[in-house]
């Protein structure tokens, strides 16, 4: 039997290969795109039902065929962890949608704070570290994050109520108008600013208003309603498709370009080399657990950050690595973020916090990159901080004091008065890449297909803990400020979210994985894209970064015509 | 043990409903038996409801295992001047999901609820349900202190009664438990609305909770 070729191969079809879909598709080149999971519908991820979709993660259903190993160091056995969503659209499926562009000064931490000496001033011990700039600017991403946000439809306040004197410059503003205030964003902002720093409101993936791209942008991509402030809405699928996904926005206008090949349920369990070098295509599982092979001129690895390192090393071949693995940094460079959350209790004033989705937020930046003063602080970079905390009952019931006994007459009272009066400040920390920290195969567990499954070895170090300790006291000096009545703090475990690495984008072929445009720097015809190849993971969630990356990655595909004559 | 009397034995609810599949096997009941099942369960439930007893048999636990836990859930959730798990149905949400989405939990609510009446029959005197509240809190508290010997991993256990209990209580109504929406009424939590046309900010949001089935009806 022949085999089958086509012209692009995309495995994982969520934020990055839905985008690569659509624009691969359109400009002419026949795509197939690969995902492990379903194409989900409405019913599958939108009920406002969180026994199901948060105590239960329903969206995580999947998982149980394929965890990730988890162990904070090597001397530890690992533990099966089952939190990765699988399906078209992936991880948007669920994401907060907090959709924020990268400070310009977050592309290049190794020049501005270690080279600068501002590493030094603020006796920060950065043993261990592997600290690496990324290979492009702001200024690079600049018109993709722009594309982004016009074709997934992105609330943001373009200024009238305070715009961040942090960011990057913008050509236009955001298609939409800010999501609705809330009452925690107004306690938030007001706090803030008495105490001097810079609130804004965060851009959201989720519509303020219906919504559907003009000219010049995509036009094919369907209407969608506004957002009801629900309250379903982290963790969820989004009833009314408000929330921004590829599933429904970005997938069906790839589809109607009648060049994308979309194969759900398909497990690709290797990247196939040809005798020169080259990738030759995969060999991948249908549905009905037939193994068989997929030629093409190209190869865009799409998956979630765990996926994109474990296929390159499980397509080892004899006396290697894994493939585009010369450096030896394939799955290096792992991290997420140790969010630290700060609780206020406010007895006199109704917050309600449930109301509206999470994104709807006022943030600072004063505490973020290299944004404030470090010297003598023991540590470097810092944090995204802003106001989070929605939620029903059942996802809440844990957030009281330490102090408290979780159950009981006085615990009830407590969960009857707190649950529409508690605040809650989110900062997002950044954490450095550690030589500790990595992604590798497990040698003890195997997915449903025979393919090992990806292994996780991550832990905080040093600049991690002395930053949370220190952006804790932020937090708390805000909800002091705004005049909460009881103030508690979760610090995170050993353990992160939001996670990227391990395919690192840099100049160097030595350290790092893929080149500037997201090509394998050993194989010309394979490339990497999303959250792994990060070489800093910032103190913003990744999402609006991964689509910039892939509207720019599809952009220097088609124009690669040599790969595909 | 004849067909009928094992049926009678399971509606009774002196046996739970593996021991009624084995039972009922081992009289050889086949498909042409010469009554219904789903008929019987039906007219002995609508006879329970009509005398105002409980109208529901367990569907995982044992009788005695249910009115334990009760008894439990009861001290996490008590009853105060406002509802509290007993009324919100949250170990009838518990047994649903045992016999369900968590039947992986029923061998460890066996064990640990089994261990825990015997540590109270052996040490204080008699069964946890005969104990004062303030007795039957001072067990728990060692329960989660994982400080009773005879009660093995009992921290784990009592956190996951407890997180089983709070889900129970707060619940879409469907899940079995949250009866009436008493938990999302005792927060101020309105349910599983369509949406919220205003802000609500510095006020109780003064609409009535809906339930999933509910909001769900109408809108497909």
């Amino acid at each position: 039997m022949a085999t089958e070729t086509t012209d692009v191969i995309l495995i994982g079809a969520g934020a990055a290969g839905g985008i690569l879909a659509k624009q691969l598709g359109t400009a002419g080149l026949k795509v197939v795109a690969f995902d492990r999971g379903a194409m989900l519908t409405l019913e599958d991820y939108a009920a406002r039902d969180e026994i199901k979709f948060v105590v239960r993660g329903a969206q995580l259903e999947w998982a149980r065929h394929d965890p990730v190993a988890f162990r904070n160091t090597p001397a530890e056995a690992s533990t099966l962890k089952y939190d990765t969503v699988s399906g078209v659209g992936g991880q948007m499926l669920h994401w907060t949608a907090q959709s924020s562009r990268l400070l310009p000064g977050d592309f290049k931490v190794a020049t501005n704070e270690i080279a600068s000496g501002i590493a030094d001033r603020a006796g920060a011990d950065l043993s261990g570290y592997e600290i690496y700039d990324w290979p492009i600017a702001y200024d690079d991403l600049e018109p993709y994050y722009e594309r982004f946000e016009w074709e997934f439809g992105i609330s943001g306040d373009s200024g009238a109520r305070g715009a961040n004197p942090f960011a990057g410059p913008r050509r236009h503003g955001f298609p939409l108008p800010g999501l609705r205030t809330n009452a925690k964003m107004e306690i938030f902002r007001r706090a803030s600013s008495e105490l001097g720093y810079h609130p804004y409101d965060g851009a959201a993936g989720v519509l303020s208003q219906k919504y559907r791209p003009a000219a010049p942008h995509d036009t094919r991509i369907p209407e969608r309603p506004a957002c009801t402030y629900c309250g379903h809405c982290n963790d969820y699928g989004c009833h009314v498709q408000a929330k921004a996904d590829a599933l429904y926005s970005i997938m069906p206008a790839a589809l109607t370009t009648g060049n994308v090949d979309l194969r759900t349920n398909t497990r690709v369990v290797r990247i196939d080399l040809d005798d020169t070098g080259r990738a030759a295509g995969v060999t991948y599982f249908t549905p009905e657990r037939q193994l068989v092979q997929l030629r093409a001129k190209a190869v865009v690895l799409c998956g979630y950050t765990f996926e994109n390192s474990r296929l390159l090393l499980a397509s080892e071949r004899k006396g290697t690595r894994g493939i585009a693995n010369s450096s030896g940094q394939v799955g290096h460079g792992a991290f997420g973020h140790g969010d630290v959350n700060v609780f206020g209790l406010f007895d006199d004033y109704i917050v309600n916090s449930f109301i509206g989705p999470n994104s709807a937020a006022t943030r600072i930046d004063d505490f973020n990159g290299n944004n404030f003063d470090h010297t003598g602080l023991g540590f470097i970079r810092g944090a995204g901080i802003g106001t989070s905390g929605s939620g029903t009952p059942v996802e809440r019931y844990n957030t009281f004091p330490p102090e408290m006994r979780g159950w009981g007459k006085t615990y009830k009272e407590f969960l009857a008065h707190a649950y529409t009066r508690t605040v809650e400040v989110n900062v997002t920390p950044e954490t450095l890449a550690h030589r500790d920290n990595r992604i590798d195969l497990d040698p003890d567990h195997n997915d449903d297909w025979g393919v090992p499954l990806p292994r996780l070895t991550f832990s905080f170090h040093q600049n991690e803990r002395r930053m949370h300790d220190h952006l804790a006291e932020v937090g708390r000096t805000i909800l002091r400020k705004a005049g909460a009545k009881t103030i508690w703090t979760k610090m995170p475990g050993n353990n992160g979210s939001r996670w990227a690495g391990g395919t690192r984008m840099g100049s160097d072929p030595a350290t790092s994985v893929v080149d500037a445009n997201c090509r394998t720097h050993d194989v010309e015809n394979l490339f990497v894209t999303g959250a792994s190849v990060f070489p800093t993971l910032t103190g913003f969630p990744p999402t609006a970064t991964v689509g910039a990356l892939a509207y720019r990655t599809a952009d220097y595909l088609i124009a690669q015509r040599d790969l595909f004559h | 043990m004849e067909t009928r009397e094992t049926v009678h034995a399971f509606l009774a609810a002196a046996i739970d409903r593996s021991e009624f599949v084995r039972r009922l096997c081992a009289t050889g009941v086949t498909a042409g038996a010469a009554f219904s099942f789903a008929e019987l369960l039906t007219g002995y439930r609508a006879a329970m409801a009509a005398t105002g007893s409980v109208a529901t048999t367990p569907a995982a636990l044992a009788p005695g295992e249910f009115a334990l836990l009760e008894a439990i859930a009861e001290r996490i959730l008590p009853t105060t001047d406002t509802p509290g798990a007993r009324e919100a149905g949250a170990v009838h949400y518990i047994d649903i999901a045992l016999a369900g989405a968590y039947k992986t939990e029923l061998a460890r609510y066996r064990s640990g609820l089994a261990a825990l009446q015997a540590h109270c029959r052996n040490s204080l005197g008699g069964p946890f349900e005969s104990l004062a509240p303030d007795a039957q809190d001072a067990v728990l508290v060692n329960l989660e202190a994982g400080h009773l010997a005879d009660v093995e991993a009992g921290a784990p256990f009592f956190a996951l009664m407890r997180r089983h209990v709070m889900e129970g209580f707060f619940c879409d109504p469907s899940y079995g438990g949250n009866h009436d929406m008493v938990g999302w009424k005792l927060v101020g939590f309105p349910g599983a609305q369509h949406g919220y046309a205003q802000p609500y900010i510095d006020r109780v949001v003064d609409i009535a909770p809906v339930a999933l089935t509910n909001a769900s009806a109408g809108r497909r």
